[in-house]
């Protein structure tokens, strides 16, 4: 009814609230102590009322950080191509590295890992970032970790587009494995959310907390398959340990069905990068396990975001 | 409008916060505070034990001194705080104007800041193209609708703050001492605007340190003294007893008029 663009609203009276509270009335709410009767469930049921809000929070900062435009998708490429020709340098010519498919290897990595950062360091600053809203307005503050990782969803994406040109440049040939990719990103959006609501929480409380997370995630990236493949290691105790790491089964799947994965770096030449020594496939097992861990920290996390979060105003 | 069903219904509500000193906390700052032996915090209530029932349709006023839990008591309507004792009931659609302009992002143009705030206010996207015009007809920043917010003097954001959040037709309207920003034909527009709300039937909840306008404007009005109820009734009574316990001088019944006078307070 409020959205027929036809009726003046000048004129329009807006109906008032029903006699008694339909099943799921957002507009007229019971709050009482400890969230009781506004449950985890009715809170849900709320955001998805105010899902809109996510577009919205999502492509306000987007497009004061850069103009919508050509030029803008092209400040986003900037980081990840940089850092990409930053360690196709150190690895690739400094070590004598001659598969120049590396790069591609590398920049894959690097783009999920990037998603990955920005949605847990974004997420801790995120509710001080928004501080104004935050105690001004009521929304459903579990949509702004959703907002940042989205943000980071749509670099991710641009960066993606980049991909195709480098395959075509490199002659790496899509294959039909391409087909899991939505899969694994969807995967990777379970596992990023599952992180980023208990940060948005002590990042907001533990002052000092994104700097040291930026410092361990940037640990854990190297101690990640993402400058180097997975099938390197021989040692199955090692692969064991490497495959606990949620992010490898990301890393690897998104390689694999981009066919960058497995090839064996003693067996390149200067002229075979044409020949598809490296194989294609499905997702890495290992993305199962970042799945069911990625779903067991977003049920919590959320749990625990919306616990905590009526304290937010105070806490800000 | 019905009875039974008031707009805003308070029980024994309290919200309380915890004094840390100087201290900001860190993840390592609970360490610290154990090696130094010294308290973690200490609770303190901002309001407590308000019991209050606001019926559709009213204007109320809540006085106090500084510090005595106006705002908070606004913010907690506003669902911005939580209650941390006892419950809160509120019908209707609301809209907080608490500070105007809250969530502008300063590099946008006013164009694009009432598109966003819009829908974060709670209009649909649909709803916030319709009332475009009328948003920046009553905002009248002429061609500095197209500029960025950082460029805005305070009154001009703080107009298109109003204006945005006026325009999202609340069924309860919660203000904060925001009304005394722009000049006097801006300051008459808001007040002819907040009579329109008032003729629609909207609940209004304001705070107001301006007596004159609390006595004109309110049917009921509140007295909050270091975060507790210490009086609710008739504006003009209350206001008395207010203005009698700090010394002051007291007001005047106010003059019949039909309608509610313009805020003309600063």
């Amino acid at each position: 009814m409020s959205s027929d663009p036809k009726r003046k609203p000048v004129t329009r009276l807006r109906a008032r609230s029903a006699e008694a509270p339909r099943a799921l009335d957002f507009d007229s709410l019971l709050v009482e102590n400890a969230r009781k009767l506004v449950g985890f469930r009715e809170y849900i049921k709320e955001m998805w009322h105010r899902r809109g809000l996510v577009r919205v929070l999502a492509g306000r900062q987007l497009k004061s950080q850069y103009e919508l435009n050509v030029v803008g998708f092209a400040w986003w490429l900037a980081e990840p191509l940089s850092l990409a020709a930053v360690y196709y340098v150190l690895v690739a010519v400094l070590t004598k590295r001659q598969d120049h498919v590396y790069i591609l290897v590398v920049l894959v990595s690097l783009l999920s890992f990037k998603w990955f950062q920005q949605s847990v360091i974004q997420s801790m600053n995120t509710v001080r970032g928004n501080a104004s809203l935050v105690t001004d307005i009521y929304f459903p503050r579990a949509l702004l970790p959703i907002t940042e990782t989205t943000i980071g969803l749509a670099h991710f994406g641009v960066g993606l587009c980049i991909l195709p040109i480098f395959m075509l440049f490199l002659k790496v040939a899509p294959t039909p494995n391409l087909v899991w990719l939505p899969l694994i990103i969807a995967v990777q959006l379970i596992f990023n959310l599952g992180a980023a609501y208990p940060m948005a929480v002590w990042g907001l409380r533990y002052r000092n907390l994104p700097n040291l997370m930026g410092n361990i995630i940037r640990l854990w990236f190297y101690l990640s398959p993402a400058l180097y493949e997975l099938t390197r290691f021989s040692n199955g105790t090692v692969k064991f340990i490497m495959e606990l790491n949620p992010l490898t089964g990301l890393f690897e799947s998104y390689r694999r069905v981009f066919a960058l994965a497995g090839f064996t770096p003693t067996k390149v030449c200067p002229k075979c990068a044409t020949i598809p020594h490296y194989y294609a496939g499905a997702p890495h097992p290992a993305l199962l396990w970042t799945f069911v861990l990625g779903c067991i920290m977003l049920v919590v996390g959320a749990w625990y975001f919306t616990r905590k979060e009526t304290q937010f105003g105070k806490e800000i | 409008m019905s009875a039974r069903f008031p707009a805003v219904r308070a029980k024994d509500l309290g919200i309380k916060f915890y004094l840390r000193g100087a201290e900001n906390p860190t993840v390592h700052s609970g360490m610290v505070r154990f090696l130094k032996r010294k308290p973690a915090r200490r609770e303190f209530w901002a309001v407590r034990n308000i019991t209050l029932d606001i019926p559709q349709g009213q204007v109320f006023g809540i006085i106090g001194a500084n510090g005595s839990g106006k705002s908070t008591l606004l913010r907690a309507l506003a669902r911005i705080y939580f209650p941390d004792e006892g419950e809160l009931e509120i019908r209707g659609k609301i809209s907080s104007l608490i500070t105007l302009g809250a969530g502008f992002r300063q590099e946008l143009s006013g164009m694009d800041n009432i598109y966003y705030n819009g829908i974060i206010l709670g209009l649909t996207k649909q709803e916030v193209e319709a009332k475009r015009e009328q948003i920046i007809e009553f905002a009248d920043l002429g061609q500095f609708i197209n500029e960025p917010v950082r460029t805005y003097s305070s009154g001009m954001r703080a107009r298109l703050g109003f204006s945005v959040a006026v325009h999202v037709d609340p069924e309860i309207l919660i203000v904060d001492e925001v009304l005394v920003v722009g000049d006097a034909a801006f300051r008459a527009r808001c007040a002819e605007k907040m009579r329109e709300l008032f003729m629609r039937g909207a609940t209004v909840v304001m705070v107001q340190h301006n007596m004159d306008v609390i006595v004109e404007m309110c049917q009921r009005t509140m007295w909050l003294d270091k975060g507790n109820i210490q009086m609710v009734g008739e504006p003009l009574e209350v206001v008395n007893k207010y203005l009698a316990s700090r010394n002051l001088p007291q007001i005047e019944a106010k003059p019949a008029t039909p309608n509610p006078g313009v805020i003309s307070g600063g």
